[in-house]
Formats: structure tokens, C-alpha cells, sequence
């Protein structure tokens, strides 16, 4: 179609996008893997010099830089066990056929779309040990024995902000259970209810089975989205008290914008998209595999009379 | 069954209702604090209206932190890097679905990539090219950045929605004369709106939200958008008074519940889109 001028169209549609996208993405990571090779101060008279692996092995020898693992690993984990079973909750009350429902699905989703940083900031002021109102909430309901300076305890601030992510995103992963439940064909439930599968062995028996794709894409979701997470650390504690909240996004920031060290921000940064570009096509991969091999088990099954 | 139905409903209405509370209390009580002043605030009675509703609270955020202002570029922004991320992503989708070439499937996984790069690892070499092009405190190195950073997702949407599209109408198209960019922007792009539509939502929430992007390349006021706005002025005053700092907060978070009230269906589908995205 079109002859010779679909390459005319094609090529003028395609290149400037084409450059920029190269621009943007493509020639940072590169230059952030060259990069990483080389300590440089930030400052643009300076000349970079070349290191080697010295970045690295000052990174995976730092223990800030476990600890910020780990602290991806708790964001992963309250994933399962705080956003999944909440979030799939939620997407069963608005789901359902209970009255308020509407009401229901705009209350839980609200906390979604609002800007992270005013998220962040509310909350760091809600949780101040002086005056904050969940301590207030706690006095008041004679718990004044479990007042804490929620974000100021290293013990405990990472846990309060992997709470606080949890409350913004349950309403979006909401959204994505929903969309999974409503896509089971309702004679599925009435066949069931025939066979006395109602109220929660309706859920335990048809729709949790039933769902398996929705909570395959939540589990990628859960490891690359937990991957990424700055903003709510930046605004809330900036990766403080003393480290205790930093993950590697965090800590590439404070690395090179706070301290001066590109060297090893550029490391963490390589890290960051290795990891993210593993963890995806691994857990693909995984899923993908999985499925495979029910589809060949069904398809024998299949083949008996 | 009766049995469990008369147990089950009951107990998922407390369910929810709770839930609600928790999501809408948070909000509900700063919007009280906005009206507030510090004594009331720091109180034990955090239910309690205002005593008297301290509007000035709000003047005071618009006039010291500029959150009026900031509200204005944050929204200047998100569209002008939403309408370039949509014009570049519905022409490289057009060329991505709807002709036979050799490196096609090569250039939409090369364009698709950029959806497993987290940018946040990417603030290093950015911020220096934007250095050697002196484009710090520019707008249009801000609204170029936010609109290609919205390009992967952009693309991966609107082709794959393209490519759905009967192909009759392009050969009646060329058949007609019609020229192609008409095609595209007079048959094909009204064709696309839904994928269009849920794209450009969640450009511009994203873009909306920024947070890094400001911090690292405005240094003007005048620039500043909510998220760098908010920062600024609670860093400059502390908690010091707190019903400004609240008020400012509401009003960065209103228009996002107003465009959510007004959009409900498309905002749901868009943002929960972009989670899926990876």
C-alpha cells in the first residue's frame, strides 16, 4: 500500500521518535554502564577517572547497600502478604452485588491517583511523634503505650513506609483484581452454587482458582514495581534515620546528588537496571513456563475420550 | 447457606465501611487541619471542626509557597509532555502497525524496552546532558523530558490497539489518494481514542506527580512544580504553622480528585494500564 511512499511515511514517522527515545533511554544506560567504571566528583571540569571495578567492589562491600536489598525485599513481601489479600478483599466488595459499592471503589482508589509527594508529606505529618495524629488516635483509644516517632525509630520506619505504600496502592491493585474477577463468565458461580459452593467457599474454590493469570501479573508487578520505589522514601525520609530507609534508588540519589560519589551512583544505577531488566524476563519466563506446561497437561487430558 | 449469607453480608458492610474510613479519614482530617491553626491542630481533639474556618491558611500557601503557582506548571507540564508524547507515540504507532517492512518487530521491541528501564537509574548521565546543553531551568527541556519518558508505554498501547484496526481502510485510503499522514490523523487516530485516551491519562498523572525530574533540573521558583513546591515550602517553615502546610497539601490534591471524579472509568483503566505495563 502506498508504494515507494510508505517508506517516505515510515521513515518520517519513525526517525524523530526514534532519535529522541535513543536519547532518553538508550544512551543513558550505556553511559551509566561506561560510566560505572570511572569515579568522578560531579563537577564538569573535572576529568573522570577511570577506576575499573573499584565502584563495585566499594558497593557490594558496603553494608548500606544490603540493607537496601533488604528493604526491597520487604517492599516485595508486603506486597504478598499485606496488598495481595487486601487488595483481592476490596476487589470482591466492589465486584460484588452490595449496595454502595460505587462509593466503595471511588473511596479505595482515591488514594491512587493523588501526587505522591503531597501523599508523602500528609503522612509524615500524621505519623510526627509529637502531635501526630495517629498517636493522638492511639492516646485517645487508651493505647498511649504504643506511641511511636513512626518514621524517626530505625527499627521500625521502613516497616511504617511499606504501610504507607500499601494504603496509596491497595486501590490500584484493586483495580487489577477487579478486572480479573469480573472476566470469570458468571454460570461458573451459578453451576457452583448448585454444588453449594456460596459465600466464601464461592471465592476460595471459583474465583481464587480462576485467577491464576491476575496473580501471575501481580507477582511481576510485585518485584519490578518494589524495584523502583523512590518517591515515597525521598519525601518521607529521605532515606533516613541514618540509612535505615534507603533502597538502591535512594541510595544512587543521595550517592551522587548528596555526596559526590558518580562512581558509585552510576554502579548502583547499572545494578538497578540489571536487576529490573532479570527480574522481568526471569519471572516471565517463569510464569510463561508455568502455564505452558498446564496448557500441555489440559491438552492431554483433553485427548482421552 | 442462609446461615453463612446472614453472616457473610453483614460482617463484608463493616468490612468495607472501615476500609473506606481508612482511605477517607487521612484526607478528611487534613483538610480539617488546613482550616486550622497550630493549638488546634496539636490538640486531643482531632475531630473537632474548626473553631473558626481559617481560609487564610490557603491564601497564605498560595502567596508564601507558591502552591497556586506551582499547581499551574505541575498542570503546564503534564499537558504539554502528555500532547508530545501522544503526537510522537500515534505517529510511531502508525508505523509500527500498520505497513510490512523488515525491521518493524525490531523497532517496537527496541521501543518497548524502555518500558523494563526504571529512569530513576538514568538520573546521572540525564542531568549531565542536560548540563552540556544548558537546559537547566528550561521548559522545554522539562516538557521534551517528561514527553519521551511517556513514549514506551505510549507506544506499546497505541500500537497494539492499531493493530486491530481493519487494514480495508487503508487500502480504500490509498486507493482514494488519500495521503497517509490524513489517514492517520483524520480515520485512523479517531479509530484509536480509547487507547489514546487511557495513554494520555496516565502521561499526564505521572507527569502531574513528578518528583525527581524538578528536583534535579529547576532551581527557579517560578519553575518549581507541586512536588519541589510542597518540599520547598514546608523545608523553609517547618512545622512551624501547620494549617498552611495542609492547605497546601489540598490544594495539590484536589484537582487530581476532581479529574478522577470527572473521568472515573478512563482514570481506573489508565493508571491500573500503566501498572501493568512491565
Amino acid at each position: 500500500m502506498y508504494g515507494r511512499k510508505a517508506y517516505v511515511t515510515i521513515s518520517l514517522f519513525l526517525i524523530p521518535v526514534f532519535l529522541l527515545y535513543t536519547l532518553a533511554f538508550i544512551v543513558p544506560v550505556a553511559q551509566t554502564a561506561y560510566q560505572s567504571l570511572f569515579s568522578w566528583n560531579g563537577i564538569r571540569s573535572v576529568p573522570m577517572t577511570y577506576v575499573g571495578l573499584d565502584n563495585y567492589v566499594q558497593m557490594f562491600k558496603s553494608e548500606e547497600f544490603y540493607r537496601a536489598l533488604r528493604n526491597v525485599g520487604v517492599f516485595i513481601a508486603a506486597s504478598f502478604v499485606l496488598i495481595l489479600p487486601v487488595g483481592f478483599a476490596l476487589a470482591l466488595i466492589v465486584t460484588s452485588k452490595m449496595k454502595g459499592k460505587r462509593f466503595f471503589k471511588v473511596a479505595y482508589f482515591i488514594p491512587s491517583i493523588l501526587p505522591l509527594t503531597s501523599v508523602g508529606l500528609m503522612w509524615q505529618f500524621l505519623l510526627k511523634g509529637d502531635g501526630g495524629l495517629v498517636n493522638t488516635l492511639l492516646e485517645l483509644a487508651g493505647l498511649g503505650g504504643w506511641r511511636h516517632e513512626w518514621l524517626g525509630e530505625p527499627s521500625i520506619a521502613i516497616y511504617v513506609i511499606v504501610a504507607v505504600n500499601a494504603w496509596i496502592y491497595f486501590g490500584l491493585n484493586m483495580i487489577i483484581f477487579a478486572s480479573g474477577i469480573v472476566a470469570i463468565p458468571d454460570d461458573l458461580y451459578e453451576a457452583g452454587a448448585l454444588e453449594g459452593a456460596v459465600g466464601w467457599r464461592r471465592v476460595l474454590y471459583i474465583t481464587v482458582p480462576l485467577m491464576k493469570e491476575t496473580f501471575k501479573v501481580f507477582s511481576v508487578l510485585a518485584v519490578t514495581q518494589s524495584l523502583r520505589v523512590f518517591g515515597q522514601i525521598y519525601v518521607m525520609t529521605g532515606g533516613g534515620p541514618n540509612g535505615a530507609t534507603d533502597v538502591p534508588t535512594t541510595l544512587l540519589y543521595n550517592q551522587s546528588f548528596k555526596y559526590n560519589n558518580f562512581g558509585m551512583g552510576n554502579s548502583i544505577g547499572t545494578f538497578i537496571i540489571v536487576a529490573g531488566f532479570l527480574s522481568t524476563l526471569l519471572l516471565n519466563r517463569l510464569m510463561d513456563g508455568d502455564s505452558g506446561t498446564r496448557k500441555r497437561a489440559n491438552g492431554r487430558k483433553g485427548g482421552r475420550p | 447457606m442462609t446461615l453463612s449469607r446472614r453472616i457473610f453480608a453483614p460482617v463484608s458492610y463493616v468490612f468495607a465501611i472501615l476500609c473506606s474510613a481508612m482511605f477517607l479519614y487521612p484526607l478528611l482530617f487534613t483538610f480539617q487541619a488546613s482550616l486550622k491553626d497550630n493549638t488546634e491542630i496539636y490538640n486531643d481533639q482531632p475531630f473537632a471542626m474548626p473553631v473558626q474556618w481559617l481560609w487564610s491558611n490557603y491564601s497564605e500557601a498560595m502567596r508564601d509557597g507558591g502552591i497556586g503557582r506551582a499547581v499551574f506548571n505541575s498542570a503546564l507540564y503534564a499537558a504539554s509532555g502528555t500532547a508530545l508524547a501522544l503526537l510522537l507515540g500515534v505517529m510511531a504507532a502508525f508505523a509500527l502497525s500498520r505497513f510490512q517492512y523488515r525491521l518493524r518487530n525490531a523497532a517496537y521491541l527496541y521501543f518497548t524496552t524502555g518500558l523494563m528501564i526504571p529512569v530513576f537509574s538514568l538520573i546521572i548521565p540525564i542531568s549531565r546532558m542536560i548540563g552540556t546543553v544548558d537546559g537547566f531551568n528550561k521548559h522545554w527541556t522539562l516538557i521534551l523530558l517528561y514527553g519521551v519518558f511517556e513514549l514506551p508505554f505510549t507506544i506499546f498501547l497505541i500500537t497494539g490497539y492499531m493493530k486491530g484496526i481493519s487494514r480495508e481502510l487503508d487500502e480504500s485510503a490509498a486507493v482514494d489518494g488519500c495521503p497517509p499522514a490524513v489517514l492517520l490523523f483524520r480515520i485512523l487516530l479517531p479509530l484509536s481514542m480509547p487507547a489514546v485516551s487511557t495513554a494520555g491519562i496516565l502521561a499526564f498523572f505521572d507527569i502531574y506527580n513528578d518528583l525527581i525530574w524538578n528536583v534535579l533540573l529547576v532551581s527557579k521558583d517560578s519553575m518549581f512544580n507541586i512536588s519541589v513546591a510542597l518540599m520547598s515550602f514546608i523545608g523553609e517553615h517547618g512545622t512551624a504553622r501547620m494549617g498552611p502546610m495542609f492547605a497546601g497539601i489540598m490544594i495539590t490534591i484536589v484537582p487530581t480528585i476532581v479529574v478522577y471524579l470527572l473521568f472515573q472509568e478512563r482514570v481506573e483503566s489508565g493508571l491500573s494500564a500503566g501498572a501493568v505495563k512491565e
